[in-house]
């Protein structure tokens, strides 16, 4: 019985896994392909010289400007700035979320308090506020990552409300049936039961600081990918723009895909569709 | 509005084996057994319950059991960490039949496996009284039988009370020492089976002529 029960589910494991792997390469190559093909039109437009270099300058000098700017270091310190803030206002948005997303999530007939509030805030987007917070923190770091904060605290906040306010009643009747005390139920069972929703929240939180901080670089800073952008288009430097939307876009990226694997070994105990 | 379920029910409870409620839908078998539970408040009248001791295992209609945890966490999920005794869970999982199953998760067992996991839940809490609300309703009937069975193997070593809670007759001729009938918010009529020993031939004069006398007070 033992034997025959191990046995079965690893070989079905081991089958799908085979399975999977096949779908994924070829997967990969479909989108490899496309990048390909993008990169090549790039490139044989570029080469007919129909617009300018500096409207559209060309991937050979994109890839020059990058190794010059990865040689000299300077990549790197826009990178981290610009991280560091991230950083910094991303987890002060989530611990703020948590807290208030806890209560919001035990106490769901509050809501009409703050509805309208989280609403309209939700509607009104950060870096509109940026005359404001200058005005009152001055250009510091301070203002950029209220910025941050203020762009990330809503999907963290909506979503651990949800998390907590949509755990099953018949779940909690578990815990009843089991003696369990208020606070054994919620940290038992709400909050282990939350998780998921927890991780997509801060997961979309993270989006969302990362595009905010480049917005507020933008307009306040004097290091960060923001401002990279924003100094190389003052020089007329159309290729140095592109290197900092490339390095947006894939750093971007990866904080992404670090954070759903993440997601998968937490949520999943490692092991597929084991949550309902 | 609230509608009165049980009025005027005067039950007494034996203190080990399985006593069997039966009842259409809608009677108020749930309602009793989630009384006994401490799930649902009582509007008037007492309980009295045996021993000092409160603990109460119940299993459900469905398994409820917690996504996130493996089978072996569910199964120890109601009990203290210092209290946790591993051979005797183990113990308990060859019982119902999960050997080499502990590191799974609900979502890849099957419907019979998950309501067994919830039964040992119920049994590793190590409660007094046992309540059971239609456990095996969902099953197909091969695991339907084997769970029976099952049942009445692990009560013939444990020996604590259990309640169960079925609308189906047969189910209670098979396992009951005691068939409570409840219709219309009272018991219209109490049968000692414990005369008759497992496993039973539901085809059996006796037990015909109780099943029709059940019928009868439905």
């Amino acid at each position: 019985m033992k034997n025959r029960g191990k046995v079965k589910s690893h070989g079905k494991m081991k089958a799908e896994r085979g399975l999977k792997k096949g779908s994924v390469w070829r997967d990969r190559c479909k989108s490899w392909g496309v990048t390909l093909g993008i990169l090549i039109l790039w490139f044989a437009v570029s080469k007919t010289g129909i617009w300018s270099s500096y409207v559209l300058p060309s991937p050979e000098q994109v890839w020059i400007s990058f190794l010059a700017m990865v040689r000299t270091g300077v990549l790197f310190v826009h990178i981290l700035d610009s991280f560091a803030r991230v950083f910094t206002g991303f987890w002060i948005a989530f611990l703020i979320a948590f807290c208030l997303g806890i209560l919001a999530g035990i106490k769901p007939s509050a809501s009409a308090y703050y509805n309208h509030i989280v609403e309209f805030m939700r509607n009104v987007p950060p870096l509109s506020l940026i005359p404001l917070l200058i005005l009152w923190f001055g250009i510091g770091e301070t203002s950029k990552i209220i910025i941050i904060v203020l762009a990330s605290f809503f999907p963290m906040f909506l979503n651990i409300k949800k998390g907590l306010a949509s755990c099953d009643p018949k779940l909690l009747e578990v815990g009843t049936s089991l003696n369990f005390t208020a606070w054994q139920k919620f940290a038992r069972i709400m909050l282990p039961n939350a998780i998921p929703d927890i991780l997509i929240g801060m997961r979309v939180g993270l989006g969302y600081s990362w595009r905010a901080i480049i917005g507020a670089e933008m307009i306040a800073a004097a290091s960060g990918l923001g401002y990279l952008i924003l100094d190389s288009q003052q020089m007329s430097r159309s290729d140095k723009v592109i290197v900092g939307i490339f390095v947006i876009g894939i750093v971007g990226y990866c904080c992404d895909l670090l954070f759903s694997l993440a997601i998968k070994k937490l949520a999943h105990g490692g092991v597929d569709d084991s949550w309902s | 509005m609230a509608v009165p379920v049980l009025t005027g029910l005067n039950l007494t409870l034996g203190e080990k084996g399985i006593t069997v409620i039966v009842g259409k839908s809608g009677c108020g078998k749930t309602t009793l057994l989630r009384i006994l539970a401490g799930l649902e408040p009582l509007d008037q009248g007492e309980i009295h319950m045996p021993g000092s001791s409160q603990k109460i295992g119940m299993v459900f209609q469905e398994p409820r059991l917690m996504p996130w945890l493996t089978v072996w966490k569910n199964i120890i999920f109601g009990q203290k960490k210092d209290e946790i005794e591993q051979e005797k869970i183990q113990e308990l999982i060859d019982t119902v039949g999960l050997t080499g199953f502990e590191k799974a998760y609900p979502n890849q067992l099957s419907g019979g496996m998950q309501q067994r996991v919830s039964l040992a839940r119920a049994l590793a809490y190590d409660a007094e009284l046992i309540l059971m609300d239609e456990p095996f309703a969902a099953l197909d009937h091969f695991t339907r039988e084997t769970m029976q069975q099952e049942l009445l193997r692990i009560d013939s070593v444990s020996r604590k009370l259990t309640v169960f809670v079925t609308h189906s007759i047969d189910e209670a001729l098979l396992l009951a020492q005691k068939i409570v009938v409840l219709g219309e918010g009272n018991v219209s009529g109490e049968y000692d089976l414990s005369p008759y020993s497992y496993p039973r031939d539901l085809l059996s004069d006796e037990l015909i002529e109780i099943k029709r006398n059940i019928l009868e007070k439905l």
